[in-house]
């Protein structure tokens, strides 16, 4: 049976779903306790996933991403690229959707 | 002293009662605890506001049986002094706190059985030998004579890495310890280029040699174009001669070659390429972390030549290069550096993805094959020698 990840320090403060009828972020606690429930990416728009995306962003911990043939991108700067929708915060936010959605189907699976 | 068993670990009887853990109504929770109901593993310590911290902190070294500590730059320090350390928040005291609660947090995820995913195995070479024995295209030849002319059978790896880029000179560092050297205790004679060498005039007439059955390296790249020194371009589409791909591996740490040039290698006759589709991108390393960050993008990457080095097909080591990704993965959920991690490993292509990047079974081996003959260089030399 896959197990839960472990979750360390800012990064258990990054939201993992976002339920747009109570516009409410919904975090890896509350789902694990059961007092939430996951919230499938497929069913956000565009809009929402930007939000969502931007939410973990500045949510999680502190850090600088660096493009190996680009500049370097601080996590503020990060956050300002994913609602401006320039082309790194386009790619930010497709990766991070992208491992979210592997992480939600770990949790779905470990519950 | 008497050892008792809690899930399946086995603690010393005392280490049993000492607390690992604040419970959901604010009590310290042992081990038991822990193994008896999953559900409160489901924390991170570091989560805890400061008091909770030191009060885990202290009843975890009260509990403790007498001991001394001897730290470096400090000296010793009693049981006693380590709890009047921790209560008044020296700095020290604050290292105690912060090193129980790391330990604890994995304690917690080893009773609950929940620890990361183990990493692919990826063999490690044995020390290489002196003279290697004899490989079975060549038994026929006299060990006295492999003896003295062995060299003259190897093939070459041929390693561009980028040195002289601030960006770039972290992960070429650790290909150097990591990569290069198992290539050379296979047998491989390996070929580097680095610094200002790492350029084009400098790789053509390497990469031309059939004695070349790999290329890899670290540099910038763009679709049609992989980089060395200062841009200069190594590999570019429609600028380079066939013969410096004919029937090679290539292994490419750079951005988005896998557009264009991976398939244009591969239609100029390379057996396997292997590279990224996208911007390759990484986390620079978080100091107070317990995880390297940036060094796990640069271990995932080396999974391919590694495997390869080792002999295995293609499509092997493409699927030992995923579980590297994946085992990377779970070592920093919900970081930074996963969501980029997982990036990089969707960007990732060889022959394991499409069959435009070559051959799945593509594999190298650090020995001449037949028809190839140890002195080719100086047979094809020859006819020039003759007519001069």
């Amino acid at each position: 049976m896959p197990s839960l990840p472990d979750i360390k320090g800012p990064d258990r403060n990054k939201p993992l779903c976002y339920d747009p009828q109570r516009d409410k972020f919904i975090y890896y606690d509350e789902l694990i306790e059961g007092t939430e429930k996951i919230v499938p990416l497929e069913t956000l728009t565009h809009e929402q996933r930007k939000k969502l995306a931007a939410e973990r962003n500045r949510a999680g911990s502190d850090y600088t991403a660096q493009v190996l043939s680009g500049a370097a991108h601080t996590r503020d700067e990060v956050t300002e690229d994913i609602l401006a929708e320039t082309d790194f915060g386009k790619m930010h936010t497709e990766a991070d959707l992208s491992y979210l959605s592997d992480l939600l189907k770990q949790i779905e699976e470990a519950l | 002293m008497r050892k008792v068993k809690v899930g399946r670990l086995s603690l010393k009887e005392y280490a049993a009662e000492k607390p690992i853990s604040v419970g959901p109504t604010g009590k310290l929770i042992g081990p038991r605890d822990v193994a008896r109901t999953r559900a409160l593993a489901l924390t991170s310590l570091d989560a805890l506001d400061p008091d909770a911290k030191i009060e885990l902190a202290l009843k975890r070294n009260r509990l403790e049986p007498n001991f001394t500590l001897g730290i470096i730059g400090v000296g010793l320090v009693t049981k006693a002094e380590v709890i009047q350390h921790i209560e008044r928040e020296t700095e020290l005291g604050r290292e105690v706190v912060k090193a129980e609660l790391n330990y604890c947090n994995d304690l917690m995820q080893a009773l609950a059985g929940g620890a990361a995913p183990r990493g692919p195995k990826i063999p490690k070479p044995g020390a290489a030998r002196r003279v290697p024995s004899r490989p079975t295209d060549w038994r026929w030849i006299p060990p006295s004579w492999w003896k003295k002319w062995w060299r003259y059978f190897r093939n070459c790896a041929l390693f561009c890495e980028n040195t002289t880029d601030g960006i770039t000179q972290s992960a070429a560092s650790y290909r150097m310890s990591n990569v290069h050297p198992a290539f050379k205790k296979k047998g491989y004679c390996v070929m580097l280029l680095k610094g200002v060498h790492d350029v084009r005039t400098e790789f053509a007439s390497r990469a031309k040699s059939k004695r070349v059955v790999y290329i890899s390296g670290i540099g910038h790249g763009s679709p049609t174009t992989y980089t060395g020194h200062l841009g200069d371009p190594i590999l570019q589409v429609g600028n380079y001669d066939p013969a410096e791909v004919k029937g090679k591996v290539i292994h490419l740490l750079s951005c988005k070659t896998a557009q264009k040039l991976g398939p244009d290698v591969i239609k100029k006759g390379a057996s396997a390429y292997a590279g990224y589709y996208e911007n390759f991108t990484f986390v620079w390393d978080q100091p107070g972390t317990p995880v390297n960050e940036t060094e796990l993008f640069w271990k995932c990457d080396s999974a391919f030549d590694l495997m390869m080095a080792h002999g295995a097909t293609a499509i092997a080591a493409h699927n030992v290069t995923m579980a590297a990704y994946k085992h990377a993965i779970a070592q920093v959920p919900n970081t930074a550096a996963a969501t980029w991690l997982t990036w990089d490993r969707n960007c990732f292509r060889s022959p394991g993805i499409d069959a435009i990047y070559g051959s799945k079974t593509a594999k190298i081996s650090p020995w001449l094959k037949h028809p190839l003959a140890p002195f080719m260089e100086a047979e094809e030399e020859l006819p020039a020698l003759v007519a001069g």
